[in-house]
């Protein structure tokens, strides 16, 4: 009985998932919602980094600017297809991210994002400085959009692409979480050292959560450059890799699904506080960031621990083997 | 979870404690979760009809995308009074053939990102008819082709010369304020012929108002056969340019050209004061507004700047449209709030030409149509610029005297 | 170059760098304190900043009391800060990373929350650190008088800090709690005074640090965000995150670094500079500049 309850409102759910850009003759709302998809895609990634092998981040739109930048290049100056432009816009960003994880083998939790802020802030200066690579401030314009045939492609055609590989992200994850990787990852987290002692290469583990999480960074960006058609320095500033680490936390460090709740959720939050009262627009920012640090506060295990904790007990589940403290396991902290 | 970290003392009712805390923070996600449900739900359903004739009591949508924070925060302010002392006019004398508009202003941070998605909702959410700003050329860039696809009429205070319509091809972009390349021409004019200097000196911001800026300038400098002697640059935001200005101190230069937004020119002439480099300074049109002279007070005197609204002119429309704004607003106008004033009675005058709020008619109707605003005679050119007026004025403390009056 | 445009940016630098020393210090007395970051420190100086500003120029009242009300505010604030945030936030179960995501959120919230008052636009600061066009004639160099009387002050403040840390008793009740607390505690000194005291020291100095940057800042948005939190980390990191002094000191060097670098290697590249030196000391010397006496990480 409590069996087919969770198939059926999953089954419900995915059916709305697929149907929702029918239900809705807003181009606007598919637009946001497909952004939404890009920042799970990165906020995934983030999970990853910093909720499983606890390194924190907050640089993380350098990796989406260099995937951003190397793709719209490769397709404009070098004339490539879009899909060779995105793989090499992943690739140059896992690169970077393994240059990026050598400070984490020895810097804690500050120092670390210091210099997490510095690469943010030096791939900034590089991208409006660089004239003559990045177009400087003025940025890139006509960017190749995906094209179906001959027809660029609509916001609806980006929603399920998006989906798909949304769906592969959350998929990869599953299956890292619950393989020796993902295990290694939760070790380094809890205790370097103690996880050193017990075979587990930190600085591999370390490095690889970098590397993938820059990748899913890039991707994200790289995808971004071809939908909106052109590119510019000013959206990868510290304050959106901070507003992606606030998605990161209020949809779950420790849940598979943090990078859907943080990223959905916090896409769609500000949008909404947009109520057209005149005077408002200036205040909905301030009731955003309201939100999200009493989120963070109140229920530092996020959202989306919340929410799947509490789908699990509505059908009956018992915690599987592999359940981890949504707090951090060191006493006395 | 938390129960873990607490000391429990003997005699603790646990099972009520932990009742209650977890019932109060489901109650919070729960009212949360709603929230954000009801919401999307709402929004998301909604969908609102096209274009109307107007006559009928439905409102005439115009939005307004304003730089309320970043490199173009001086201007914000009075974009949106600008434009709402022109809706709040036409609207308490009938409105356009009896509709009135119904004008909605976001902040785009002057940036082009937060631009696109301001632009992509006043078309598909709010219907617009027609679309005011960006102002800041850079984010203008990015978003004019979405206006374009969609064939809403957009009307820009940004001027950079790479918004002119044989660069941009774009039959529905409209510039409602002075082209940088005019503006740029007359500065140089005055240096070369007024002033007479023969070795300038310029200091240029890092975003792409001042980089296509410098661009103008350095080609009309060209056309004098001077050549420019040094160019320095900063960033918006930095706060010490001693370096710069004591380079081009050592370089030795005869007049120094400005081309940074407000508080960057603030610090500049801070400092060139400090370091006693006593030519003269002359500034694009950031440098003719409130905000430069109020964060350099005493510094900007004698400083020679471009505007594009002063408020000393004595043409009777301008002066009363300043009477007009003062007695609104409490305080004295600015560029570019006489821009966007002029822009929204350009609009009613097109949309009452077209008889319709149809973004095809309208546009047709942008082209032709003639309108004597607070700027003079505005009449779309061919490179859909509607007016060519600007001012070089000199700053003396406490007005800025006009030099001369182009055209 | 020339002795006199040497002499400018020497005093220019180390005027400016004397104040990320103060904001670095926001950041030592809370690590000590707490063993935390907190990230929405410099937002301290910005608030200080704008609330000088409203009661002195916006409602035009007296200069001491303007400044004392802001600086009672912002102690207050610290307070609010500790209960508000910090012990939320341990009562919940979050941890260091928990922290500074709250923090780096809060620090986002007082730039939305000043926006949405104040607008974006930067404000003039009133001049009562002495006109900005007036200058102190040293030779054939000419130095704005706000350097000097910025920098007296910072002087005046150390020696506070100074005689507070090292003379009374409350000072050594906060370096002894600084040391190990649970020691502390069992002689007798009350730690939750003492954190509350850290707290609010901190937020304290900070926003005497955004009183005296306001006049090169302008009162603006650029008080609170980006790039000058991160010089007051920088500082605190060339000070090893223990020392006042070493805080200070690591500020002017700062200072004087952008300045010199501005000056002899580019201008536009000024920061990222100032990001690479900050990356080269927190990997090859985390424990300061000086290899300041080191507490465990």
């Amino acid at each position: 009985m409590r069996r087919n309850l969770k198939r059926i409102v999953y089954g419900a759910f995915l059916v709305l998932i697929l149907l929702l850009p029918l239900l809705s003759r807003n181009e606007y709302n598919l637009f946001v919602t497909d952004t939404a998809f890009l920042n799970i895609i990165l906020v995934s990634g983030l999970v990853f980094l910093t909720g499983f092998a606890g390194q924190i981040s907050l640089g993380q739109v350098g990796f989406s600017a260099i995937g951003a930048y190397t793709s719209a290049l490769v397709t404009m100056r070098l004339g490539m297809p879009i899909p060779i432009g995105i793989v090499a816009g992943v690739a140059v960003s896992v690169i970077v991210g393994l240059f990026v994880a050598i400070p984490s083998f020895k810097l804690k939790t500050f120092f670390l994002s210091l210099v997490t802020i510095a690469f943010g802030e030096i791939i900034h200066l590089l991208l409006v400085n660089l004239t003559a690579l990045t177009g400087g401030s003025q940025g890139l314009f006509n960017i190749p959009p995906m094209k179906l045939g001959d027809t660029p492609f609509t916001n609806t055609l980006y929603y399920y692409l998006f989906l798909v590989i949304v769906a592969l992200v959350i998929l990869l994850m599953y299956r890292l979480k619950y393989s020796h990787i993902g295990r290694e990852m939760f070790a380094v987290n809890d205790d370097d050292v103690a996880a050193e002692a017990c075979a587990i290469n930190s600085r591999k583990t370390k490095t690889f959560a970098f590397g993938l999480s820059a990748g899913l960074a890039g991707l994200s960006g790289a995808l971004t450059a071809h939908m909106v058609g052109f590119l510019t320095p000013d959206p990868f500033t510290l304050s959106n890799s901070v507003n992606f680490v606030a998605m990161a936390v209020v949809g779950g460090l420790r849940e598979l699904g943090g990078g859907v709740v943080g990223g959905f959720v916090l896409t769609w939050l500000p949008e909404l506080l947009k109520l057209k009262i005149q005077g408002f627009e200036n205040y909905y920012l301030m009731v955003d960031s309201v939100i999200v640090l009493l989120v963070v506060v109140l229920l530092p295990s996020g959202l989306g621990a919340i929410l799947f904790k509490g789908l699990s007990r509505l059908w009956g589940e018992k915690q599987g083997a592999v359940t981890l403290h949504n707090s951090k396991s060191k006493e006395g902290e | 979870m938390s129960t873990c970290n607490r000391i429990l003392k003997p005699g603790d009712y646990i099972q009520k404690e932990v009742f209650v805390a977890r019932f109060c923070r489901k109650a919070f996600v729960g009212l949360v979760i709603l929230a954000l449900l009801g919401g999307s739900i709402s929004i998301w359903g909604c969908g609102k009809t096209g274009s109307s004739t107007p006559g009928s009591s439905t409102p005439i949508k115009i939005v307004l995308s304003a730089p309320f924070t970043g490199t173009g925060s001086a201007l914000g302010e009075w974009c949106e009074k600008g434009a709402r002392l022109a809706v709040d006019e036409i609207n308490a004398s009938g409105g356009v053939k009896g509709a009135s508009f119904d004008l909605i202003t976001y902040d785009d941070a002057s940036d082009a990102s937060t631009a696109a998605t301001i632009i992509r909702r006043a078309i598909s959410s709010d219907k617009a008819v027609a679309i005011f700003g960006p102002n800041m050329s850079g984010a203008v860039l990015g978003v004019n082709t979405l206006a374009q696809q969609a064939k809403v009429p957009m009307l820009v205070g940004a001027t950079a010369t790479s918004l002119r319509y044989d660069k941009t091809k774009n039959d529905y972009l409209f510039r409602i304020k002075t082209d940088d390349g005019v503006k740029g021409a007359e500065l140089v004019k005055y240096v070369v012929e007024v002033l007479k200097a023969k070795k300038p000196g310029i200091i240029v911001g890092s975003d792409s108002y001042c980089t296509s800026g410098l661009a103008d300038l350095k080609q009309d400098f060209d056309t004098y056969g001077i050549k420019i002697v040094d160019i320095e640059n900063m960033k918006e935001g930095d706060k010490d340019v001693t370096a710069q200005v004591t380079k081009l101190k050592k370089a030795g230069i005869d007049v120094l050209i400005g081309m940074t937004h407000e508080p960057e020119g603030a610090v500049v002439m801070l400092k060139v004061r400090e370091l006693k480099l006593t030519v003269p300074c002359i500034g694009e049109s950031a440098w003719g507004v409130p905000m430069f002279t109020d964060l350099a007070g005493d510094a900007a005197i004698g400083v020679i700047s471009l505007q594009v609204l002063n408020l000393a002119d004595p043409d009777p429309r301008v002066q009363k449209f300043v009477d007009a704004y003062t007695a609104k607003w409490g305080t004295e106008p600015s560029d570019p709030a006489n821009c966007y004033y002029d822009g929204v009675y350009l609009l009613k005058k097109a949309i009452e030409m077209a008889g319709s709020t149809d973004g095809v008619k309208i546009d047709e109707a942008l082209k032709t149509v003639e309108y004597t605003g607070v700027q003079g005679l505005m009449k779309c050119d061919a490179l859909h610029n509607f007016t060519n007026t600007c001012y070089i004025s000199q700053f003396n403390g406490k007005t800025w005297d006009i030099l001369s009056k182009i055209p | 170059m020339v002795l006199s445009n040497l002499l400018q940016n020497i005093i220019g630098g180390v005027s400016v760098g004397a104040t990320y020393g103060l904001i670095g210090l926001g950041v030592v007395f809370l690590w000590q304190s707490i063993e935390r970051i907190n990230f929405a420190n410099i937002s301290s100086a910005m608030i200080a900043a704008y609330l000088f500003y409203t009661f002195y120029a916006q409602l035009h009242l007296p200069f001491f009391i303007s400044l004392v009300a802001s600086i009672a505010i912002i102690a207050v604030y610290g307070l609010l800060l500790r209960y508000l945030l910090f012990e939320p936030i341990n009562h919940h179960g979050g941890g260091e990373l928990e922290f500074v995501v709250a923090t780096v959120m809060l620090s986002t919230f007082w730039l939305s929350a000043i926006k949405a008052f104040y607008g974006g636009v930067p404000r003039p600061f009133p001049p009562v650190f002495g006109e900005a066009t007036s200058f102190v004639r040293i030779g054939s160099v000419s130095i704005p008088f706000v350097y000097f009387s910025v920098f007296f002050v910072v002087l005046v403040l150390i020696c506070a800090l100074y005689l507070l840390l090292w003379k009374t008793m409350i000072g050594k009740m906060l370096r002894a709690t600084a040391q190990n607390k649970e020691t502390a505690s069992l002689m007798g000194i009350n730690v939750n005074m003492t954190t509350s005291l850290a707290f609010m020291l901190a937020t304290t100095i900070v926003g005497i640090g955004g009183i005296l940057l306001a006049p090169t800042y302008f009162v603006s948005l650029d008080l609170g965000a980006g790039p000058i939190g991160v010089k007051g980390f920088a500082s605190a990191i060339m000070g090893g995150m223990i020392n006042p002094f070493g805080t200070i000191v690591g500020g002017i060097t700062i200072g004087l670094v952008e300045n010199f670098s501005a000056l002899f290697i580019s201008s536009v590249y000024k920061d990222v500079i100032s990001f690479v030196i900050l990356v080269v000391v927190i990997i090859w010397k985390p424990r300061g500049i000086f290899n300041w006496t080191t507490k465990e990480d």
